[in-house]
């Protein structure tokens, strides 16, 4: 195993039932992201990216296959321990932005923090302000997610997922719900994380947010079809499944 | 663990939805103080404590006797005097006997109950006299001058509260007592009591010298209630294997003296426990699903704290805070309406032993704690399950807030179903208790119910000793009586229909008669002659009463017909003879007359099949027969309204003799509206209960379906898109809102057929027939409140255009 793979995906299976029907929703799927790359994931509706991403961040279990973060097996841990994975290690952008409408911005980006032990009461505030200073929204800290446009709102979600400093941000069809504008201020809010080292894995249908990735998969019917590498510069290399 | 963001979170989002908040907390707050101030009935006639020291290690002895046990009396000044020189396990063993009496002074003659005691009593009760003191042992003395104590009622009302009342001379009787204590306010022991004096009993006491004593005396270490009572029964078994005859059939029962009271009260207790916990568990089953509603709009909120990694305990504890606000402002609210029951319907709703006063005292407060707490965890355990759920991307990725999922749903509906079901129990109840009333006022008591007066008068004292001195009284009260302008007739018995007389045993001289192992009972009753005329009561055979059947003439009795069937079975009564009192070889008495049956007591009691060995009633010509210790009714029959002549009756009454007060004066028809006021009392306070506790339901059950409505306004966009007509959608919700019904209902038809008949009264009308039809009615009512619950909401949902119903949720949110 590589020392520097940050996620590595041995022969993960993701089988959902419903009644006598199972659906291969990732099919023996080998995959390593390392540490500080920027990998998008593509593919047809239904191929399987988004299940990807699902047990990627431990939203979901796989069905079989072994799943190692940071080098320990995830599969056998308790909800505690994937639960404080999530916590520290991962951040997540939604596409339907995913804020909760009760409580202000403010709020919502500490949420993350809100009960981490390790981190002072008065570095969590600053990380929220400067959080929320870095994506422009450090205007409207007491304001409800309702009183927000939707490019505002991912603006936040971006926020809060990267106010934890974790390792890596993953992002579900970030830009699908925005206007272009707004996407692009998204992608580059984005660009902005990877710059400064945190592994980017995002899922998307829009090729023309694929270009400043690393390293683009083409998904297909649970399976990768295909891989292709580059440098910042452009392509590099051609992997076919 | 708590911190204090969380608390203000939760506190924020009760404020937000504070329509919805307001719901779930008046549901819940008259859900506890409905339940509470029910319990607090139960709790005052079966667990207060007599307000005296160690009350329950106080044993109280009385009769039971064909299957009846007396609260209080029964017993022999015999078994009193052979139980004191036998036992050994009580303290401060006594007895006491309870009468009518009348205290006089110069300035008032009034009619009191009385208690006939000894010191041993206030040493047993550990109280003291408000003023002066209590009986001494220096007062235990036979045939002592009479020292009395009186209430702190008759202290203010009629010697206006004096301080100089102890040692004050009054008349008890027509004989010079002496008043010694006054008592504090409250204290009527046993029941309610306004008198109490030394009487104590000769060691020579013998089995045939009657009495109607209650025995007491308080439990010494290491000795239980059940011990005195076996005890007290061998020594009973003793004196009836002595005198087989006098004590046939009867026993001494022996329990805590304040059980001896709730006991008859069972069925009450009864009906006020199942309604209590049905109302509980209605509210809670309500409250419960409308905290899971309200939480299935947070689902996706949980699912992202989730995603985020927030530790699970940390999601919980903001959940549990957010139904714990709910329920401790509810719970406040249900206290205060609670406590403000018991303060103005409190003193109306119970009549029973002196100590049975409804108060706000804290074991009613922390079983209301205990109820909300419940409440609160049953509740909480909900979005405790829901925050369990493993976040999926599928769920984070829907545009929608949330929704009850199938396990979910079902959960909901199962609470639905037992809500309704216990809005079934609560109804059905409610349903055969307004039955019973109306059976009870509508009872026939075998007399016209209109245009009596009636008044009690005791004679007592040196001037009536001789039954012929008794007699002349009620004589001339008769003769002057039918004298007065407006006044039919008048009549004297020591009972009038719906009370009752004093019992007797009596036997056939052909053939062995024994119920239960004793002498059939009959309701005895001292009449003259113009009685029956009076009451408008049919003589069915032979003749009425006359001057001749007097004192030497022979010994004559008119029986009702109940006790002509029993004595002589198809045949006349009349001219037969049978034996009176047996159990002391009385004396034969010869019918010569059969009357109607008429009710004795309660008419729901009285014509149930329990009564079916205590409906013979025994009529006894005052001139022969006529007890200087029970009092007699004087029944006026008037032409127009009976309270006209009451100051002329009260005018002889004074004339014939003006040391004996006529008391209780009032007229037939109240006297039967008096047996019907514990059940009226118990309807009133529960009807509005049971009628607020539906409401609550149904104000919930349509809280819960509107919100599920709205919460799937957006399917209902889709099948409207798809051109699926209103009629069809509401059927899809109706039927969902049936099943519920029914299998609600399903249980609670089983669970009526199952209980009600083994309630322990004949006052339910507890026939299969009756349920059924009662089971009916209600399904009907309930039908009726699930219709409009779920076709409200979906009318709203109708108004939108399809378009619309599908961003229902967006819009509302935006």
């Amino acid at each position: 195993m590589n020392g520097n793979n940050l996620i590595q995906f041995e022969k993960v299976t993701k089988i959902y039932q419903a009644g006598d029907v199972e659906t291969f929703a990732i099919h023996e799927v080998d995959l390593q992201i390392k540490r500080g790359e920027y990998v998008v994931i593509s593919g047809p509706s239904g191929g399987g990216k988004s299940s990807i991403l699902s047990v990627m961040g431990l939203l979901d279990k796989c069905t079989s296959g072994r799943y190692l973060f940071k080098g320990s097996d995830v599969t056998g841990m308790s909800r505690s321990e994937l639960a404080k994975i999530r916590n520290t290690e991962m951040g997540f952008v939604f596409q339907s932005f995913n804020l909760i409408d009760t409580i202000s911005v403010y709020d919502n980006v500490a949420l993350p923090l809100r009960y981490r032990d390790d981190i002072s009461a008065k570095e969590k505030d600053q990380r929220v302000k400067d959080a929320l200073l870095n994506v422009g929204m450090d205007h409207r800290l007491k304001h409800l997610p309702a009183q927000l446009s939707g490019g505002q709102q991912q603006r936040v979600a971006v926020a809060r997922a990267f106010v934890g400093s974790p390792s890596i941000i993953l992002a579900d069809e970030p830009t699908g719900n925005l206007d272009s504008k707004s996407a692009e201020i998204v992608m580059e809010l984005l660009q902005k994380q990877f710059d400064s080292g945190v592994t980017i894995c995002m899922v998307t249908h829009d090729p023309r947010y694929t270009t400043d990735a690393t390293r683009a998969i083409h998904v297909f019917d649970g399976s990768i079809q295909s891989e292709e590498f580059r440098t910042p510069m452009g392509k590099a290399e051609i992997a076919t499944a | 663990m708590i911190s204090i963001y969380d608390i203000k979170q939760s506190a924020i989002r009760v404020y937000r939805d504070y329509e919805y908040s307001a719901v779930v907390i008046t549901t819940m707050a008259f859900t506890l103080a409905i339940a509470l101030f029910l319990f607090s009935i139960v709790f005052t006639i079966k667990y207060k404590p007599l307000p005296a020291y160690e009350p329950h290690n106080i044993a109280w002895s009385t009769r039971t006797e064909n299957g009846n046990t007396f609260n209080v009396g029964g017993l022999t000044s015999y078994e009193y005097v052979y139980i004191k020189q036998h036992q050994n396990l009580l303290d401060h063993f006594g007895r006491l006997e309870r009468s009518g009496v009348t205290l006089s002074t110069d300035q008032f003659t009034e009619q009191f109950q009385a208690i006939a005691t000894s010191s041993e009593l206030f040493r047993l009760l550990g109280v003291d006299a408000m003023l002066g003191r209590v009986l001494l042992p220096s007062d235990d003395v036979v045939g002592g001058d009479k020292s009395i104590i009186i209430s702190y009622d008759i202290w203010r009302n009629l010697f206006d509260s004096a301080d100089d009342v102890i040692g004050k001379t009054v008349k008890l009787n027509g004989k010079l007592a002496t008043v010694i204590g006054v008592m504090g306010e409250g204290f009527r022991f046993p029941t309610n009591q306004d008198i109490w004096y030394s009487d104590i009993l000769p060691e020579g006491t013998l089995p045939d010298d009657g009495g109607w004593n209650s025995l007491f005396g308080r439990l010494k270490p290491g000795v239980t209630m059940e011990d005195v009572d076996r005890e007290f029964k061998r020594l009973g078994d003793q004196i009836r294997n002595e005198y087989p005859n006098q004590y046939k059939g009867k026993e001494i029962v022996t329990v805590k003296f304040t059980d001896r009271f709730s006991y008859y009260m069972g069925f009450l207790l009864s009906i006020l426990t199942i309604a209590s916990v049905a109302i509980l568990l209605m509210g809670c089953f309500s409250v419960s699903n409308l905290i899971i509603v309200r939480n299935l709009e947070n689902a996706k909120e949980i699912l992202i704290k989730s995603a985020l990694g927030l530790p699970l305990l940390r999601v919980v504890t903001s959940l549990l805070l957010e139904t714990f606000w709910l329920c401790a402002i509810a719970t406040c609210l249900g206290l205060w309406l609670t406590l403000l029951a018991i303060q103005f319907v409190g003193a109306d709703v119970l009549d029973g032993p002196y100590w049975w006063v409804l108060e706000f005292q804290m074991p009613i407060f922390l079983t209301g704690l205990a109820a909300a707490a419940f409440i609160w965890l049953s509740t909480g355990v909900i979005p405790v399950w829901m925050a369990m759920r493993q976040p999926t991307n599928g769920l984070l990725a829907s545009g929608r807030k949330g929704g009850a999922g199938t396990t979910l749903g079902k959960v909901m509906s199962g609470f639905m179903t037992l809500q309704i079901f216990c809005a079934f129990i609560l109804m059905v109840f409610t349903g055969v208790l307004v039955g019973g009333l109306v059976r009870m006022i509508n009872a026939d008591y075998g007399v016209p119910r209109d245009g009596f007066l009636i008044a009690e008068v005791q004679l007592g004292g040196a001037s009536y000793e001789a039954l012929e001195q008794r007699v002349q009284y009620y004589d001339r009260f008769v003769e002057q009586a039918r004298q007065l302008p407006g006044v039919e007739n008048v009549g004297v018995t020591s009972a009038v229909p719906g009370s009752w007389g004093f019992l007797s045993n009596f036997t056939s001289t052909e053939r062995k008669m024994e119920i239960n192992g004793a002498f059939p009972k009959s309701n005895e009753m001292p009449v003259n002659e113009t009685y029956f005329a009076t009451m408008e009561m049919k003589l069915l055979e032979g003749r009425n009463f006359t001057e001749a059947d007097k004192e030497g003439a022979e010994e004559v009795a008119i029986i009702n017909e109940s006790m002509a069937k029993t004595l002589f079975p198809g045949e006349s009564a009349v001219g037969r003879q049978f034996q009176y009192d047996p159990e002391n070889e009385g004396i034969l008495l010869t019918v010569v007359g059969v009357v109607q049956d008429v009710v004795s007591g309660n008419p729901l009691w009285y014509l149930s099949p329990e009564s079916e060995n205590w409906r013979s009633q025994l009529y006894r010509p005052i001139r022969q027969k006529q007890p200087i210790w029970d009092s007699n009714t004087l029944v006026i029959k008037t032409q127009d309204n009976p309270y006209n002549v009451i100051d002329q009756i009260k005018n002889i009454a004074r004339t014939i003799d003006s040391g004996i007060p006529l008391y209780e004066i009032q007229t037939f028809d109240d006297l039967l509206r008096d047996n019907e006021s514990g059940f009226r009392r118990m309807i009133y306070t529960f009807l509005p209960a049971a009628i607020l506790a539906l409401v609550i339901s149904a104000l919930g059950i349509y809280g819960i379906t509107r919100r599920v409505v709205l919460q799937n306004t957006p399917d209902i966009g889709v099948m409207k898109a798809l051109g699926i007509a209103d009629r069809f959608i509401n059927r899809k919700y109706f039927i969902a809102a049936g099943i519920q019904l029914a299998m609600g209902t399903l249980v609670g038809v089983i669970f009526s057929f199952f209980v009600l008949p083994k309630l322990p009264d004949g006052i339910l009308i507890t026939d299969s027939t009756t349920i059924l039809i009662a089971s009916l009615i209600v399904t009907a009512i309930i039908a009726l409140v699930v219709a409009v619950a779920s076709y409200l909401p979906l009318i709203s949902a109708h108004k939108l255009s399809p378009r619309d119903a599908m961003n229902y949720l967006s819009m509302s949110k935006e």
